[in-house]
């Protein structure tokens, strides 16, 4: 981490959408970055480029280590970064995945149109904001979960909750894996994440995550919007959160356990946080259902933030509740086994997303049958002020990158870079002056979270696009936004 | 010379700590670790609660890692902060520490940064010179 640490790493431009970066000293494979000549300036000075390199060492690796165009310097594994494993003979790394285990995105559609709601915006932000606990340490107190509720969520994800009354019949048929994943192991989840996990389900947590009222203000591909529901003019519900201290506490649990079990394999780890394990070792496989179940755990928190967002829609305009419908719910922060053609051979791997979607294409059997023909939505938020995406997964994504895309802007200014370029602002007077309301659990969050924070996710998606990974459907300007 | 200070970071909270010796370093770790989070919005109340952490692992920057990170848990179930840190015990595989602080209400605690966990990312507590450092990489 130090200057000295921070050795260049050599990179080959292939075309404007791609750089490669030269198998050398440990990596077994390149790298491949999907980045264009802007993005890959901002990457200068940073280790993002170095953590890639970092995940072509570890054994086992199928294909190339890949990172998405909102590439940035995380830990472990790039933010932004994919990898695919063997099954057989290859590792699971909880640094590849992310503390935020399931971290990801539920797109809802309304009948509104934006009339109806430019009036009513406070009212409307005030009523989610109210229903949705926010904030460090966010708890529900009107949702009594008991241990086995918890242990039902974790193992049978969203369907629990639907049976829980927290949803509609219909929701589960337009998540990512029906928001179950069937791996889900509880037993692996320790007590201190059972703990941390017991009174956050239905809450957003903090940080990037946020709840986002907007209206769709492009299409692009007519034929995919209808398919997913989407037209001008229509409102729409962004809801981005994760699987809250849950999550946090099994990353945390299995790092410690794999860095030993790393040493045991004789594994060589650049960074202490790609500590890994066999995914057929019992100790991988012990995490890969812990993983699983906290994944289904937060399938279960965004649905019940959508059902809570429902009543909140509800109470403010005409719109009862079922009229709010699931278009899709993605994860972005996950591992999970699937099959895929690598050079010309069928094989089962475990493809590790940190920040990054996956993002199957037209007639792919895991797209919902209503979106077969046109393909899995991505969903790709952007920042507070300006606009989100709602892409389409596309082939190239199944031959270059295991069915994935990218998952949002990426960061251009650290957090406290953002505080220093907001001192002396009022950012939610400058938001509401563009038309956007904001409520924030806290003002240092609002101002973290500043537009000009983060990259112009039109910059991520036009390199995405240009790959063929996915292609442009609509684009969602926000409204009303409830930050974390 | 500050005992801490904020590197640039895209995403997340780079700490470094500098130290005359392990003991101040470990304490001074802990310190920055619950300021980063959280003031107390009215001061500290009279009564004053000590908790002890013993940490262990595989080697120091291993131990320090848990410390911190069991302070974070002590702080997100609690609201715990700490006002006083003393390093009772310190050793290459383990250490204890005795905090004197109290906990707080969300309302009472103005929060400066939402730390979810303590990475492993580059963790590592160097001499230079006549100091002891670290860089810690918070995940926000």
């Amino acid at each position: 981490m130090t200057s000295e640490r921070r050795a260049a790493v050599a990179v080959e431009r292939i075309d404007p959408w791609r750089v490669r970066l030269p198998r050398h000293g440990a990596m077994t494979t390149d790298g491949i970055v999907f980045a264009d000549e802007a993005l890959m300036q901002e990457l200068a000075g940073d280790q993002a480029l170095e953590q890639v390199s970092n995940v072509a060492t570890l054994p086992g690796i199928v294909g190339c280590a890949l990172a998405m165009p909102d590439i940035h310097w995380g830990y472990g594994f790039p933010i932004g970064g994919v990898a695919a494993f063997d099954a057989a003979d290859g590792v699971i790394s909880p640094g590849g995945i992310g503390f935020d285990i399931n971290c990801g995105v539920r797109l809802l559609r309304t009948p509104l149109r934006e009339g109806d709601v430019r009036g009513r915006l406070q009212e409307l932000v005030r009523a989610v904001a109210r229903e949705i606990p926010a904030g460090i340490g966010s708890r529900r107190r009107d949702v009594r979960l008991g241990e086995d509720d918890l242990e039902q969520a974790m193992r049978r994800g969203v369907a629990w909750a639907i049976e829980a009354g927290f949803g509609l019949p219909g929701d589960a048929d337009r998540l990512e894996a029906h928001g179950c994943i069937e791996d889900a192991d509880p037993g692996g989840v320790s007590r201190r994440a059972r703990e941390r996990g017991l009174h956050q389900m239905g809450t957003l947590g903090s940080g990037n995550h946020f709840v986002e009222i907007g209206a769709v203000d492009q299409v692009f591909d007519e034929a995919a919007a209808a398919a997913y529901g989407l037209e001008h003019g229509q409102v729409t519900v962004l809801i981005h959160t994760g699987s809250r201290g849950l999550g946090h506490q099994v990353c945390e649990d299995y790092i410690d356990t794999f860095l030993e079990s790393s040493r045991r394999h004789g594994i060589r780890l650049v960074d202490r946080q790609l500590a890994c394990a066999p995914l057929a070792s019992p100790e991988g496989r012990r995490y890969f259902g812990a993983m699983s179940a906290a994944a289904n755990f937060a399938f279960c928190n965004r649905q019940l933030v959508a059902h809570f967002v429902r009543s909140a829609v509800a109470r403010v305009v005409d719109a009862p509740p079922e009229s709010l419908e699931v278009v899709y719910d993605v994860a972005h922060n996950i591992a999970k086994l699937e099959e895929h053609v690598v050079d010309g051979v069928a094989r089962r791997v475990c493809v590790h997303r940190k920040g990054a979607t996956r993002a199957f294409p037209a007639g792919h059997p895991e797209v919902p049958e209503a979106y077969r023909a046109v393909g899995q939505p991505v969903l790709v938020p952007g920042d507070m002020g300006r606009y989100s995406f709602v892409l389409a997964g596309r082939p190239g994504a199944m031959a270059e990158t295991f069915g994935s895309c990218c998952h949002g802007a990426g960061r251009m200014l650290s957090r406290s870079g953002a505080k220093r370029q907001a001192a002396g602002r009022n950012i939610v007077a400058e938001l509401a002056a563009h038309g956007v309301v904001v409520q924030g659990a806290s003002r240092e969050t609002v101002v973290e979270e500043m537009p000009e924070a983060y990259k112009d996710v039109a910059d991520v998606v036009h390199v995405v696009a240009g790959a063929g990974l996915a292609c442009k459907v609509a684009r969602l300007k926000p409204m009303g936004v409830v930050k974390g | 010379m500050a005992p801490w200070e904020i590197l640039p970071h895209p995403s997340d909270l780079l700490v470094r700590v500098s130290a005359r010796d392990r003991r101040e370093l470990f304490a001074e770790a802990v310190r920055s670790t619950f300021q980063l989070c959280a003031r107390p919005v009215g001061g500290w109340p009279s009564a004053i609660e000590t908790r002890e952490i013993a940490a262990g692992g595989d080697d120091e920057a291993a131990v320090l890692r848990r410390l911190l990170s069991d302070c974070l848990h002590e702080f997100e179930s609690d609201g715990f902060l700490a006002r006083d840190v003393e390093v009772e015990a310190i050793g290459p595989r383990e250490c204890r520490v005795r905090l004197a602080g109290a906990c707080f209400r969300p309302d009472q605690l103005e929060v400066a940064h939402v730390i979810k966990a303590v990475t492993w990312h580059g963790l590592a507590i160097r001499d230079e010179r006549d100091r002891v450092c670290a860089e810690i990489l918070h995940d926000l």
